[in-house]
């Protein structure tokens, strides 16, 4: 198994949040926007990284391949398990809520993740999967130049119809959609928030949705 | 990792219930939970799960349970 970028560089990841910390902050709000309040005690995030989602939101769980990121997230207050998404070691309806934040970009098998996360989730459970939108108009600039990245590589962005096929096919109703990010994140000041209803604009689009 | 955490883990393989063997603990641990209570507080430093349906074995390290598939798991972590 090639090592993953995420584990060799958990430094380079994890720093990114600070020197694009508009965007960052614009982010949280998106996903803060649609999931419930407060995240219930038995929530997942999958992809975990470095908990820079799932510490400020108080999800209570995090699970990711990498071992280097864990330890992070472990630090931000999130409990960690090394594990994969398209084999999740969690009981059948053991969750009541789960995440992927830009995740499914780099599962091997995103309908298999999917599946597995609605094998997790309790009837009346709430997912939330953020997404780069390859279809808006800064995500085509992070398509044509990911090749350049050691963390996008090997992505597959998505677009909203694609993601809303995933989650149908795995047994979801989509429920809300919201974005953010309208313009180049290195250039988003904090008080620049904004987050709007609807997918394709925003590069960082949004989907809240809830086992069929 | 809290033993409580054994509620919700499950065999990555075939998702059957996992049994804590040669645990150790870290009686000190705090944490940053607030709701710590009884025995559930201590935390596993280092152990092994072990699947009650198919006897895989998964190490806890660091206080990490390590659930990935045993075909995705590295020989020799740095």
């Amino acid at each position: 198994m090639t090592p993953s970028p995420f584990e060799t560089h958990t430094d380079t990841y994890d720093d990114w949040f600070d020197t694009n910390d508009g965007a960052y902050r614009a982010e949280q709000a998106a996903l803060e926007s649609v999931c419930p309040a407060p995240v219930p005690d038995r929530a997942l995030e999958i992809g975990v990284g470095t908990g820079r989602f799932a510490g400020p939101l108080d999800v209570s769980l995090g699970v990711d391949p990498a071992s280097a990121p864990l330890d992070r997230a472990r630090e931000r207050g999130v409990t960690p398990v090394r594990g994969v998404a398209e084999s999740l070691p969690f009981d059948d309806g053991g969750l009541e809520y789960v995440q992927f934040v830009t995740v499914l970009s780099f599962v091997d098998e995103p309908t298999t993740a999917l599946t597995e996360a609605r094998r997790v989730l309790e009837q009346d459970g709430t997912l939330v999967v953020a997404f780069l939108d390859r279809a808006s108009p800064v995500g085509e600039v992070y398509q044509e130049h990911k090749d350049e990245s050691p963390f996008y590589a090997d992505a597959e962005f998505l677009t909203a119809d694609e993601a809303s096929a995933f989650l149908e096919s795995a047994g979801f109703d989509v429920e809300a959609r919201v974005q953010t990010i309208f313009e180049d994140p290195s250039e988003l000041e904090s008080a620049d928030i904004d987050v709007r209803e609807g997918h394709g604009d925003g590069l960082f689009a949004v989907v809240r949705a809830t086992p069929l | 990792m809290k033993e409580s955490l054994l509620d919700i883990l499950r065999c990555p393989l075939d998702k059957h219930e996992l049994e804590l063997e040669d645990a150790t603990y870290d009686e000190s641990a705090d944490g940053d939970s607030d709701d710590s209570n009884g025995e559930d507080a201590a935390e596993v430093v280092d152990g092994t799960l072990v699947c009650a349906e198919c006897g895989e074995r998964y190490p806890v390290e660091d206080g990490i349970p390590n659930l990935l598939p045993p075909d995705m798991r590295e020989e020799s972590p740095a």
